[in-house]
């Protein structure tokens, strides 16, 4: 976005998300994943050596190639088998691929090619090809590649087996009612858990492989009869309209995906947890994975599911609406409190209660510095303090907040650089963006902060209601996959401002979010059946 | 761009203008307590009391008591004494924590307090609710004399002091309904008085000699209290104004009526001497509900008052043998007190000849429109009021009062 | 300017809400009781019940019409220059209007801040937001205003409750205030809200359809009649009569009023907080229609070029200087003529509309 878009804004195309009926999927699309390149010949030597070539045998050094003879049709064949030493699993490759081969095919007598798959190969996932581009792929994707001579194709065996991360519990998204598992860095196992948890034909997974050279594979998962085609399609064309050369992580995807990037509202939510995700989809979200990262990215999002914690769902009514509104506070107060500070000390004083003030004055009596620069001091060391807390191996850690919280502090109180009020006012901004359970909308408040304290210091409250206005416009301008952040209380959409304020019973939460169009709107009906006098 | 760039430095410009606004909370000087006296020549002698934190940080939670800071300034207005005192002040005045205005009954009595309520009603510094009294000594002297033994902070104890009249529903301590009554009324209205005994005369010389100990004869005025103790004001009575004069002053006794006419819910507690017993009894009362006033208008308007009570007994040292007895208690109860407030009313009425009680508010209800009222001239027409006065007291008997039927 | 998505009825009814609010509340109280003393509340009672007649009768003639919006349907109406000139000339009232809005808000805050505040200081904070949402379009707008709307009801709904206490029945007596007269020729000789009016119909080109315009329009006149009623009554129950005709903000003088404890000790930095949202979000409403008006009578597809010259036009009717004719000077010359010109621009070009048979279609809008 252009700094002139700040001011001269028109709502581009995919912004608006328009409300019309729903229309069937659009025909199944399937991107071709890595084609062309050229063709084997049949002859097992060129096409030996071509194979060679393109993976670079002499400077790869943990490309692994064993070759040795098969006996078909009653006669000796020559045969490699290439695959990378650590993407496979080995003793896989002994014994379900190079046993049989060498040995079965002699006991087994194999009258054709065709019995090598047939027969010999006890592996689930073998197909033929005669691609070279589509081999490169496959075996960098952990298959064992075999040339046969005579063969005129090559084999491509699944034997995915490197080492990774098992499914461990959330790091970030801790909860104490409901499962306790995490996505892993493993696509397959990611989509396995959602699937496990959804159980229903209709769930579709999209695989895409997105990045010319990383070819990192990407799945869009939603289910058929309940997302919006729209938002599938739209999803889908952000993700394959993507030219890149790699991709790592859904935080990356995040980016190249979403509608402005110099706002900080976060426009997705990152989720860790296989349930949340899950029940993103049953509610027509679309949910997308991205292999070799642990967190799925839900679109569209509102700023107010945001602000939602993984265990809300696993809590009694009123204790989820008392939390969330103690998290609310908790955001306020870490984007406003060291602003309003600010304010009310160099404009408004007489709001405070006498009292108080007298005890403001005289903490401050003895600081030399002006508020404003008292605070940015704080703020500025406990960010220092945070960010290096981030890089500290974990033993030091103690060491760093014992010297960060309680030494710096109480030191730069008895030195009078800072007042103790102020600490206070530091401390609970600081903890409260901790509180925010979305750690992008934390990083959100943190940063805008030191935009409320400026106006604070420069125009009090006035300065800070022209800030909090501009920053809700921005802020309600911004669109989540088409979806306005603010929706459905800025737009108001029918039956979303009570459901927002105040978190309905369970079972009275009858309709999926309107904003969202869901082919099925309803989600359950009279859920309570034990409750009508009939059962 | 050049433009832009020209933009942006006025922008910000203007923006950190803003900041010649601001001030420190720690660059300000906080007036707790504003005096305003009779100075020589017409000038107005104007105390400010400052409250500083004594300290700082350290002590924050300890004992201590604040400092007090007493400036005494002669000048024809108070903002020419405010100027003056930012001459040799180092803080900037702040009023906006200003909790309570003295004026001196001299000042009340010769020139009266109206354009000084005007003054600080519409100065924004000032808040409309903030208390003011009139004090019977120097405002530096009552300042002086406080000296708050059980709050830790003076403004602290000032609040105390006078929410015990305000909070409990009189609204006679607060700037704007006086300022309203001065506007409304034709200057008549009353004011909480405040007296100042000295030191060394507490509970001495200048206390009232002491009397049957009846709340209804019990009327101090302010300068009487018999105080033992350190705290030497005492918010005793009101002061009237008239034509927004002061002319003169009710008592403790009378004070209890204006509490019963403000619809205060406490009425208070009464220690009475039983009628033909020579024992007391401790009666707690509460009003029921509003007192009912009535106007008629006319030439001489009438003016009926129903006032209801409900009390309780909190100790009646033996003073009741039978039901009989307790029957003609209530019955003196109300007989008394119809009798003392009909007979304050009375006074009030031909001593200033002012509707200070507010009457007026209930007689519009007899007119339709605005000019017709002004036509009437209350003021004038109250000159010539009759009352009548009708008081229940519906007392409560709790378990001590249960006479069996032999006694 | 006002693409994108149509607004639906709550949407209209907020944002007409927040439009009226500022002034409604602010000042209206006082010019009332001034006029009629103490009956102002009666006055306010039968001013809104007109003016949802009013309303009523308008909407129906309007029927036709809607989505095509005031400006265009004058400049259909009235072919040519003529429809040119009258939307011009609605601007300019509408920026007279914000003008002093801002005028009001200025001298609001400058009671708050114990030291003056420049006026252009006020103008920054301000007209900088204004400008913001005024180009961010008119869906920007209406968004901020239903993410204001409820704390300015809360603040309402806070001062009411809190000055309870204050509240006394003798203050409303005598009852028909400075007579039955006075009361009548203010509610129904001297219409209310038909600069509203003007405004609304300017903007139903952003709404759906009729259902949408007559159910957004009179929850917003109801809803604002209702509030200023209310807040009207309160004024009145609270400050006796004489003395509440010297305050020009009945709002600020009673949040002073209130004593509001041991937490806050003042109530007025908080309230004016929020107030002061109201009217940033009222400005650029303002400066929206304005822009959308002066776009159709010069025949232009992107009005946003207008919206900077708008806000410093409505800066500079904000600081005119109190000498000979002043913000409020202004103000009170286009009341006394707008009373009527409103209404007489409104059925003539309606009228005009009839007889020559516009139809709702675009035309160089969609070019």
């Amino acid at each position: 976005m252009k700094f002139r878009d700040l001011f001269f804004y028109s709502p581009r195309a995919e912004d608006d998300f328009i409300l019309d009926e729903p229309s069937a999927p659009s025909d199944d699309y399937v991107p071709q994943m890595n084609e062309g390149g050229p063709e084997l010949t049949g002859n097992y030597r060129k096409d030996k050596a071509a194979f060679d070539k393109e993976m670079e045998k002499d400077l790869n050094g943990d490309l692994k190639i064993r070759e040795f003879t098969v006996r078909v049709g009653g006669r000796e064949a020559k045969c490699a088998a290439y695959f990378f030493d650590g993407l496979v699993d080995k003793n896989g490759v002994n014994d379900f691929i190079l046993r049989p081969l060498m040995m079965g095919s002699r006991t087994t007598e194999a009258r054709s090619y065709s019995d090598i798959m047939n027969v010999l190969l006890v592996q689930s996932e073998v197909k033929e090809t005669n691609n070279l581009g589509t081999l490169a792929f496959d075996i960098n994707f952990g298959s064992v590649i075999l040339l046969i001579e005579g063969y005129g194709k090559a084999i491509s065996v699944d034997a995915k087996g490197w080492e990774h991360r098992g499914i461990e519990s959330p790091e970030v998204e801790k909860v104490i009612r409901g499962p306790n598992d995490a996505f892993s860095e493993q696509l397959r196992e990611s989509t396995a858990l959602i699937r496990h948890l959804v159980r229903n034909k209709s769930l579709i997974s999209r695989e895409f492989a997105v990045g010319t050279i990383s070819q990192t594979p990407v799945s869009l998962m939603y289910i058929k009869n309940v997302a919006d085609p729209q938002l599938v399609r739209e999803a889908e064309r952000r993700i394959t309209s993507l030219d890149i050369d790699y991709l790592f992580s859904s935080a990356e995807l995040e980016q190249y995906m979403e509608g402005s990037s110099l706002i900080t509202l976060p426009q997705f939510m990152a989720t860790e947890r296989p349930d949340r995700a899950a029940r993103a989809l049953l509610l027509g979200r679309a949910v997308v994975l991205v292999d070799g990262s642990p967190f799925a990215i839900v679109m569209p999002t509102t700023v107010f599911e945001l602000n939602e914690s993984a265990e809300d769902h696993y809590l009694r009514t009123p204790y989820v609406n008392v939390i969330r509104l103690i998290r609310l506070m908790a955001f306020l107060c870490s984007l406003l409190l060291p602003g309003i500070y600010v304010a009310v000390v160099n404009f408004h004083g007489e709001i405070l209660p006498t009292d108080m003030l007298i005890s403001i004055v005289a903490a401050r009596d003895k600081v030399p510095f002006p508020t404003i620069v008292e605070i940015i001091i704080m703020e500025l060391s406990l960010e220092i303090i945070r960010e290096a807390g981030a890089r500290v191996p974990t033993p030091s850690g103690t060491t760093l907040s014992i010297v960060g919280a309680l030494i710096l502090g109480q030191a730069a109180v008895s030195a009078g650089i800072v007042s103790p009020i102020l600490i206070i006012v530091v401390s609970i901004a600081a903890i409260g963006s901790f509180a925010t359970p979305n750690y992008y909308l934390g990083i959100s408040a943190r940063i805008l902060r030191f935009g409320y304290i400026f106006l604070g210091a420069v125009g009090g409250f006035l300065g800070i209601t022209a800030g909090l206005f501009v920053n809700v416009v921005l802020w309600t301008c911004t669109y989540s996959m088409g979806v306005p952040m603010f929706v459905p209380v800025a737009p108001i959409t029918k039956g979303g401002v009570p459901k927002t304020l105040l978190y309905p019973q369970i079972w009275k939460q009858d309709y999926r979010d309107d904003y969202v169009n869901p082919l099925r709107r309803k989600k359950q009906q009279s859920a309570r059946g034990w409750k009508n006098k009939e059962n | 761009m050049r433009l832009r760039k020209a933009l942006a430095v006025v922008l910000l410009a203007a923006a950190l203008g803003g900041c010649a606004n601001s001030a420190e909370v720690n660059d300000k000087a906080y007036v707790i307590a504003l005096g305003v006296d009779k100075g020589s020549n017409g000038l107005l002698k104007v105390t400010f009391m400052f409250a500083y934190p004594s300290g700082g940080g350290e002590e924050a939670g300890g004992e201590k008591i604040d400092e007090k800071d007493i400036v005494t300034v002669e000048a024809p207005s108070i903002y020419s004494a405010m100027r003056l005192l930012d001459t040799f002040k180092s803080k900037r005045i702040d009023t906006n924590h200003t909790k309570l205005v003295a004026f001196s009954q001299k000042l009340a009595e010769s020139r009266g307090v109206f354009s000084q309520l005007t003054d600080l009603v519409n100065t924004r510094g000032f808040r409309p609710s903030i208390y003011v009294c009139v004090t019977q000594e120097s405002p530096s002297k009552l300042f002086n004399s406080m000296e708050p033994k059980q709050d830790v902070f003076i403004e602290k104890f000032i609040e105390h002091l006078f929410s015990k009249i305000a909070d409990s529903g009189t609204s006679r301590a607060y700037l704007y309904n006086n300022y309203f009554s001065a506007v409304e009324e034709a200057g008549s209205y009353i004011i909480p008085l405040v007296g100042v005994t000295d030191k060394e005369n507490a509970g001495g010389a200048a206390a009232a000699p002491y009397q049957k100990p009846d709340d209804f004869t019990l009327n101090y005025t302010a300068d009487q209290v018999p105080l033992h103790g350190d705290s030497v004001a005492a918010l005793c009575g009101y002061a009237v104004f008239v034509d927004n004069k002061m002319v003169g002053s009710l008592g403790m006794m009378e004070g209890t009526v204006v509490k019963m006419l403000e619809k205060n819910r406490q009425v208070g507690q009464f220690c009475v001497l039983v009628p033909g017993k020579n024992t007391y009894a401790n009666v707690n009362l509460q009003l029921t509900n509003a007192p009912i006033i009535r106007v008629k208008t006319g030439d001489a308007p009438e003016i009926s008052l129903d006032i209801s009570m409900w009390g309780e007994f909190t100790g009646i040292g033996g003073a009741f043998k039978n039901s009989g007895d307790y029957a003609e208690f209530v019955d003196y109860l109300n007989g008394a007190f119809s009798e003392k407030i009909l007979e304050l009313l009375e006074k009030t009425r031909t001593e200033y000849g002012a509707d200070i009680f507010g009457f007026g508010d209930k007689a519009k209800i007899n007119f339709l429109r605005y000019p017709e009222w002004e036509a009437y001239n209350w003021k004038e027409k109250y000159k010539n009021a009759r009352f009548s006065v009708k008081v229940e007291v519906d007392m409560n008997d709790y378990g001590e009062l249960r006479f069996s039927q032999k006694n | 300017m006002s693409g994108g998505k149509k607004i639906g009825p709550a949407s209209t009814a907020i944002l007409f809400l927040n439009l009226s609010m500022a002034k409604y509340l602010l000042v209206l109280p006082y010019f009332m009781v001034s006029e009629v003393g103490n009956s102002a509340w009666l006055v306010i009672l039968a001013k809104g019940i007109a003016a949802i007649g009013l309303f009523l009768v308008i909407a129906a003639l309007y029927k036709p019409y809607v989505g095509l919006g005031l400006g265009q349907l004058t400049r259909r109406a009235l072919t040519g220059p003529v429809g040119s000139v009258l939307n011009v000339i609605i601007a300019g009232l509408m920026l007279v209007r914000g003008g002093v809005l801002f005028r009001i808000l200025t001298e609001a805050l400058q009671t708050l801040e114990t030291d003056t505040v420049t006026i252009e200081y006020v103008g920054l904070f301000v007209l900088l937001p204004v400008l913001i949402c005024a180009m961010k379009g008119f869906n920007a707008n209406v968004n901020a205003s239903i993410l204001i709307l409820p704390f300015t009801v809360l603040s309402v709904a806070l001062i009411s409750l809190v000055l309870i206490p204050h509240y006394n029945i003798d203050n409303l007596m005598p009852v028909l205030g400075m007579g039955e007269g006075k009361i009548i020729e203010q509610a129904f000789f001297r219409l209310g809200g038909t600069f509203e009016l003007i405004y609304l119909l300017t903007l139903s080109r952003s709404m759906a359809d009729y259902g949408t315009f007559k159910k957004g329009g009179l929850i917003g006149v109801g809803a604002i009649g209702f509030f200023s009623f209310l807040f009207t009554l309160i004024y009145c129950l609270s400050i006796p009569y004489p003395v509440s005709k010297n305050f020009f903000f009945p709002l600020y003088q009673l949040t002073r009023m209130i004593k509001a404890g041991s937490f806050l000790q003042r109530m007025e930095p908080t309230v004016i907080f929020v107030w002061t949202g109201v009217i940033i979000c009222a400005l650029s409403t303002l400066v929206i229609s304005a822009a959308e008006l002066l776009k159709n009578s010069v025949d232009i597809r992107q009005g946003g070029g207008f919206v900077p010259i708008l806000v410093m036009m409505i800066f500079f009717i904000g600081v005119l200087p109190r000498s000979e004719l002043d913000t409020y000077g202004i103000y009170r010359i286009t009341v006394n003529i707008s009373h009527y010109f409103y209404i007489g621009v409104i059925f003539l070009v309606l009228i005009c509309a009839r007889l020559r048979k516009v139809e709702r279609g675009l035309t160089y809008e969609t070019a």
